[in-house]
């Protein structure tokens, strides 16, 4: 199950499959308008304008719906209280009604294939429908850019964390946070003690704690991968070691902050931060 | 606002090379798939003038995501293993825009139907663009090129809420 998951998220291939199959909708779609636009402007029957917009709406939205499902894949991996996980929704439920729209519009226009000009609500509806698929394609490449989502997600073997765990409250005190079950080795646990942002990371010998963001461009360290007792960040393969924090390699410049913690009786417990 | 940063999609909050190249990449490989069933008997309802709309379509969406590209490779720190990686998507790609701009002129010659050459540009231009392509997604995904450029800001105004060490501001 977590091989099958792991191939659709593109681990393999060191890049996700989502964004490359999305390369054919997003060319062929506004493709399909704009020979649209064409039958209006250049009305001739050799060019087949209209049998080509056709051609490109219905090849654009089957391979969307396919790059959809891949990309529900994706999304599935987000974790659900990242600030990612809004503009993703956003950007599947924007996807869809894009595809909806196309597919009505790819409706509008099936009995008027010998005609010289595509039937105008069709031009219309595949219009609406592009704007909103760009609008959308923005919000995706938002995904990438801005919140880094499944940048060197492929370097690490373990899914990521679901979400992050709230550890009780208390100031310079040891509190449990999760069964030692939960976190295998090579794994990390994302926490949350008060407002300090921690990973949880369990190497061959015992768990570590250390800050969660990244000193250089701040990715997030409980996503990235595990080798031996050295952390790597997801986007920019800054390398640390969890047990002192020390940078190790990479861009980074600054060491982590390192929190106490350790395995007592089946839990690993952390010490939250004095402040 | 400085030319580079225009180009690198300062404006936008995201680089503009990537969202621009799914012109080319998408058009051309339709192309060619479409030049495969014109070959293997579909010439009725005119593949061949669509392969030619997606050639032409794809070479001006390419010729648009040049520049974006080359002012983000100007990015890359001269000393990265990212920075040789994009000189080969650089060669490809630049590769991939020669053989189909032969290809579009080759198809002013012909009607519709698709000749061995024309099949060949066709083919060779999509192989490559597709390995430009994945270096390109390399690029992105396994060195991180682009990522968080312009939304460190926030990044780290978080990361300093939530307890994070960070270097100081220079």
């Amino acid at each position: 199950m977590a091989a099958a998951k792991n191939l659709l998220l593109g681990k393999p291939f060191r890049s996700p499959l989502h964004p490359a199959l999305v390369h054919v909708p997003i060319a062929l779609l506004p493709l399909g308008l704009l020979l649209d636009l064409g039958s209006w402007v250049c009305p001739l029957n050799e060019l087949y304008l209209v049998r080509g917009a056709f051609l490109c709406l219905a090849a654009g939205l089957l391979t969307g719906l396919l790059a959809g499902l891949v990309g529900f894949v994706d999304y599935s991996e987000i974790r659900r209280d990242h600030p990612a996980k809004k503009t993703a929704t956003l950007h599947m439920v924007l996807n869809l009604v894009a595809l909806a729209l196309y597919g009505a519009s790819l409706a509008a226009r099936w009995n008027h294939l010998e005609a010289m000009r595509t039937p105008l609500l069709a031009v219309v509806v595949s219009g609406v429908a592009t704007l909103i698929l760009a609008y959308s394609g923005y919000l995706g490449g938002h995904l990438v850019y801005s919140d880094g989502v499944a940048v060197g997600r492929h370097r690490r073997k373990p899914l990521l964390p679901r979400e992050t765990i709230v550890a009780p409250r208390g100031r310079g005190v040891f509190v449990p946070v999760a069964d030692a079950a939960a976190l295998a080795e090579g794994a990390t646990l994302r926490v949350k003690a008060g407002d300090t942002a921690i990973v949880i990371a369990r190497t061959e010998v015992r768990v570590h704690a250390v800050q969660e963001y990244c000193p250089h461009r701040y990715g997030p360290l409980s996503e990235g991968t595990l080798r031996g007792c050295e952390i790597v960040c997801p986007w920019h393969n800054s390398k640390f070691d969890v047990r002192s924090g020390k940078v190790t390699g990479g861009p980074a410049k600054v060491d982590l902050r390192t929190f106490r913690a350790e395995e007592r009786n089946g839990e690993i417990w952390v010490e939250t931060p004095d402040a | 606002m400085k030319l580079i940063d225009l180009l690198q999609g300062k404006w936008l909050g995201h680089p503009l090379h990537p969202a621009l190249v799914h012109v080319p990449i998408g058009a051309w490989l339709v192309a060619c798939v479409l030049d495969v069933a014109n070959l293997a008997g579909w010439t009725q309802g005119g593949p061949g003038r669509l392969a030619l709309f997606c050639v032409a379509f794809g070479l001006a969406g390419a010729v648009l995501a040049a520049a974006p590209g080359l002012a983000d490779w100007l990015s890359i720190k001269p000393d990265k293993p990212a920075k040789k990686l994009g000189v080969y998507h650089l060669l490809l790609n630049v590769a991939a825009m020669i053989l189909w701009s032969i290809n579009l002129i080759q198809r002013f010659d012909t009607e519709q139907a698709v000749t061995p050459p024309i099949m060949i540009t066709s083919a060779a231009g999509t192989l490559l663009v597709l390995a430009g392509g994945y270096l390109g997604s390399l690029l992105a995904f396994d060195h991180g090129i682009a990522v968080a450029r312009f939304s460190k800001q926030q990044w780290r105004e978080r990361a300093v809420r939530e307890g994070a060490r960070v270097p100081e501001e220079n």
